[in-house]
């Protein structure tokens, strides 16, 4: 269980980080306004020139697999509604490390998710 | 017919994510032992990456991705997140009826009340920062 725990820790703080650091780095790419192929990939390359970026990515990697590992050792009905948690993980991120604006409702969303995770948990 | 595009392609991104997760989880599952210390999963790890379910579980979620990408192409994103939240009853569906888990009451509950929680985390407005400081375009669409 403990290991468990720590596994959903990993998949959700991982994801959570990886994502800043990619949302830093693509702010610094600047705004995308095209999505012709060839030109998404030029932008790709310029954004993993971007130490933030290639460390994002491997963060999320390292989500993703530790996804996998407690996919094999809980039930679906149970990984799945935990990983939940990463709205909850990423919206703080986001307002600490992003400085992104939380409104009330995202608030109230935020509460309500802890709730349901914590009854999937000990159900 | 917009409306009835975006619900079909949202309906299968809905399928193809539920269908991938419990593809992965059936994948992992006969991947090897997990029981044992962090030590010993690299082995199951490696042997997870030959096996059919664990590539088929991630092409699912790959199409997922791209269904849900082109509905947010047209579609808001605060029509298009409510079908997060029915994800993850989708989800919990499949694992009592396709896996055959035994879903307790208060699971059932839990997950209809994280759907709840991304219905009210959807609906907010999309960039609360500008994008650069300097530019003042982006600036206007800040409450």
């Amino acid at each position: 269980m403990m290991i468990n725990v720590l596994l959903l820790a990993v998949v959700v703080v991982a994801g959570a980080m990886g994502e800043v650091f990619a949302t830093q780095a693509m702010k610094r790419v600047g705004e995308i306004h095209t999505l012709r192929p060839g030109r998404l990939l030029r932008l790709f390359g310029k954004g993993m020139g971007q130490r933030r970026f290639a460390v994002g990515l491997v963060l999320m990697a390292v989500s993703f697999f530790a996804y996998l590992v407690l996919l094999a050792r809980t039930e679906l009905s149970f990984a799945v509604p935990a990983t939940a948690l990463g709205y909850v993980v990423e919206s703080l991120a986001a307002r600490s490390m992003l400085g992104e604006q939380i409104s009330g409702r995202r608030w109230a969303g935020i509460l309500v998710m802890c709730v349901g995770v914590a009854m999937v948990t000990a159900g | 017919v917009l409306r009835t595009k975006t619900f079909i392609v949202l309906a299968l991104a809905v399928m193809a994510g539920a269908l991938g997760n419990v593809f992965l989880s059936r994948g992992m599952k006969l991947a090897g032992d997990f029981g044992a210390s962090p030590g010993g999963w690299l082995r199951p790890l490696v042997s997870a990456l030959f096996l059919g379910e664990v590539w088929l579980g991630i092409g699912c979620l790959i199409l997922f991705l791209l269904l849900y990408l082109a509905a947010l192409s047209w579609a808001d994103l605060s029509y298009v997140l409510p079908s997060s939240a029915v994800g993850y009853i989708a989800v919990a569906l499949l694992a009592h009826f396709a896996v055959g888990e035994h879903v307790s009451v208060l699971r059932w509950f839990g997950t209809f009340t994280i759907s709840m929680g991304v219905l009210l985390v959807g609906g907010t407005p999309p960039r609360t920062t500008a994008v650069d400081p300097d530019d003042e375009r982006g600036r206007e669409d800040i409450p």
